[in-house]
């Protein structure tokens, strides 16, 4: 943990004391590069009511030899977008897409029922 | 004035004096009937010549000795920039002025610049014969071309050439697009290109801070004392900036501000990263620049920056078809490539089965297996492109194309109707599978190839020893001269012999792949004797470089002259034989029909 680069602990501090709506990112005590993130779905879409739970692990080279307009709060930004309007032009998943494209009525069901079934919000924790 | 009748007229007489009127009549129609892209290029160089006038005397004269000393058919072709080789395809060029492997430009082509008339023409004569035309570069001479190419469009556009150099490499040094862009709507070329929309060339601050009261830089939160901002106003400490500016210097791409479109120009960079770094971006977008024109070829060599410009390029496919091997010399080291291969001369080997064999061993060792279930070639530029993540939209890093992973297809086509994109694996996978099986149950040719391969792998290694050991051999010589009083030309035979044997060896190592495609017949049994006397006749002089002692190795100056002598006969031997096979068409189909996989 020698050395953590002054932004990072601007931008874990920042993204703590002035979250972005329907985002949160906490970074693990043992390693400041590791987040637990949650990104609410967005409303209006499949998503909504939907919690997802994502990791993020800035590299070693953040945020030396990246391009100064990403950080952490503009990348999860992108990734809030993306659930409210996803591109299946430009897929990860070509299978996931394939359907989207073909019927997209049955693919939004489809994300409704698997929101309902897997990304619902955990009962509070115990905070500390 | 509107811009659109000044550079009309520019171009005008840009066109009329762009027609390569220095350029043997022969080459002239080649060039223009064959590379579009290419063609354009050329006549951004002579324009410029012209105004130059004292280049262009020069020129003329040369040209006109040339001509009446040598006939249409003149082998050395002046150039302001770059040095050019013809290296007739008749074993009787007298006048060939070619460097003999890249050096010596006085003697005949196969004297190697030892003592003239050393060995009999006819002898060696294929040794060193190319069908190529072509000139040789240095990255100076290019980048000379690129600042010349610069000049001139900076006039033609009537803006600096720090912008000019900021366009070309927006436009990937298109710069006949930049042009027509440009003429058409400047301020939306400037925009796109992030330079300012007036043509006032405002270069960055530089800032320091006191240190009571340091500047806070967004990127890296730290405070620091010193800044640099562009004309956006966008503020960066100038190790953060520098950082930025540096991982971007090796793109060869325009360099734009951490937080907005607008570009760092030639000075800025200089600023930021120190003197002469923006002459590194100007290098690494010469990679860019070369890759565009299809007659420029970076000699395949490690480490070698040597560029040669294919001045026939619209033969050499059928010249391989011929199983003529279409080497250059690069100008800096004199390595020997093929154009074709982009690969070390690989003579008497034609290219296809260069190209068969290389394939076979790669895939001895699993390599091509890989790289077919693991990349797909650029449908464009046939880059390997291996997806390591992400989505299908890809951009190849070489020549920028866009296609779909899945189906190789223009991205552009895709916009919405990317379903067509369904198919699940590919079918170089299946053919692996299937060649698996082949090699499996033909053991018998695997034992053939094996031997080949062992006797190839053997020389390759030999190479390296050979080529390490003649510089030693040549160092040693070196300082024997400072020491002893040597004259250069004196000792200048183990340079040369140096040379006649790592050709030597090359000649020989290649000599296994095409005796490995052969069918079994009299005249393979000759070319196997004439090949086993060229490998004797190199293991001899490579025996002669084992000397340690320079005095002795002054001494037995006239050994390595036979010793040459011997190998240079020899190895014309064996190219004289090889074309014999190939007219005799012992090569089975199988040998030039290029497999992705062992057969």
């Amino acid at each position: 943990m020698s050395n953590l680069p002054k932004r990072i602990i601007k931008e874990s501090e920042r993204l703590i004391s002035d979250p972005v709506p329907g985002i949160t990112a906490v970074p693990h005590e043992d390693n400041l590069r590791y987040f637990d993130v949650t990104i609410q779905g967005p409303d209006q879409s499949p998503y909504e009511g939907g919690v997802f739970e994502l990791e993020l692990y800035l590299p070693d080279d953040y945020p030396n030899h990246w391009s100064p307009a990403l950080q952490i709060r503009t990348i999860l930004l992108s990734v809030q977008a993306l659930l409210a309007a996803p591109n299946p032009n430009d897929p990860l998943a070509n299978d996931v897409a394939e359907e989207w494209l073909q019927n997209e009525t049955a693919a939004i069901e489809t994300a409704k029922q698997w929101t309902s079934l897997h990304a619902q919000p955990k009962p509070a924790v115990a905070e500390d | 004035m509107p811009p659109d009748s000044v550079s009309n007229e520019k171009l005008e007489s840009y066109d009329s004096d762009g027609s390569e009127v220095h350029i043997d009549s022969v080459e002239e129609e080649e060039e223009e009937e064959d590379f579009g892209s290419f063609e354009y290029s050329e006549e951004e160089e002579f324009p410029i010549d012209e105004e130059e006038g004292e280049e262009l005397e020069d020129y003329d004269d040369i040209i006109s000795n040339s001509e009446s000393q040598f006939g249409d058919d003149f082998d050395i072709e002046p150039s302001t920039n770059g040095t050019t080789f013809t290296s007739g395809s008749s074993p009787n060029n007298g006048h060939a002025t070619t460097d003999s492997i890249g050096n010596s430009r006085r003697g005949d082509e196969y004297s190697y610049g030892l003592t003239q008339g050393q060995f009999r023409e006819e002898s060696t004569s294929l040794v060193n014969s190319t069908p190529m035309k072509f000139k040789t570069y240095t990255t100076m001479d290019l980048i000379d071309k690129m600042h010349k190419q610069c000049r001139k469009l900076s006039e033609i556009l009537v803006i600096s050439q720090d912008n000019v150099i900021n366009l070309l490499q927006f436009f990937s040094w298109n710069s006949e697009r930049l042009m027509e862009d440009y003429v058409t709507d400047p301020m939306k070329v400037r925009k796109d290109a992030g330079l300012l929309e007036d043509s006032h060339d405002l270069t960055g601050v530089c800032t320091t801070y006191p240190k009571t009261n340091p500047f806070s830089c967004f990127i890296c939160c730290d405070d620091k004392l010193t800044t640099y901002k562009l004309a956006c106003n966008h503020e960066y400490c100038t190790d953060c900036y520098g950082r930025y500016v540096e991982d971007r210097l090796s793109e060869g791409r325009v360099i734009k501000c951490p937080d907005c479109d607008l570009t760092l120009q030639t000075r800025d960079i200089d600023n930021i990263c120190g003197e002469g770094s923006s002459l590194k971006l100007l290098e690494s977008s010469m990679k860019e620049y070369v890759e565009r024109l299809r007659a420029f070829k970076w000699c395949p060599a490690p480490d070698c920056k040597g560029i040669v410009e294919v001045l026939n390029m619209s033969e050499v496919k059928d010249l391989v078809n011929e199983g003529k091997i279409p080497f250059v010399r690069c100008g800096s080291e004199g390595h020997q490539f093929c154009v074709s291969c982009l690969f070390e001369n690989h003579s008497p080997a034609p290219c296809q089965i260069t190209k068969n064999w290389i394939t076979k061993c790669k895939d001895d060792s699993e390599t091509v297996k890989w790289i077919l279930t693991n990349t797909q070639t650029c449908p464009r530029c046939e880059t390997s492109i291996e997806k390591n993540g992400g989505c299908n939209h890809m951009t190849c890093k070489k020549c920028r194309h866009e296609f779909c992973w899945i189906c190789l297809g223009d991205w552009k086509l895709h916009g919405s109707s990317y379903y067509n994109c369904t198919r699940t694996g590919t079918k170089d996978q299946i053919i692996t599978n299937e060649n698996k099986k082949t090699i499996a149950s033909t053991k018998e040719s695997l034992k053939r190839y094996l031997h080949f391969y062992n006797l190839f792998s053997v020389h390759e290694v030999s190479t390296k020893l050979d080529m390490a050991r003649c510089s030693v051999v040549q160092s040693t010589v070196r300082d024997l001269q400072v020491v002893s009083g040597i004259s250069w030309i004196e000792a200048q035979f183990i340079a040369d012999s140096a040379k006649v044997l790592l050709s030597g060896r090359q000649c020989l190592k290649w000599s296994y792949p095409l005796a490995f495609y052969c069918d079994s017949t009299p005249l393979l049994n000759i070319f196997e004797n004439v090949q086993a006397e060229l490998a004797m006749a190199v293991e001899s002089l490579s025996k002669m470089f084992e000397i340690e002692d320079p005095a002795e190795i002054v001494e037995k100056k006239k050994e390595f002259i036979d010793d040459c002598g011997v190998v240079l006969l020899r190895q014309n031997a064996v190219l004289s034989c090889m074309k014999e096979l190939l007219e005799s068409k012992t090569l089975p189909d199988e040998a030039f029909i290029l497999k992705k996989s062992v057969r």
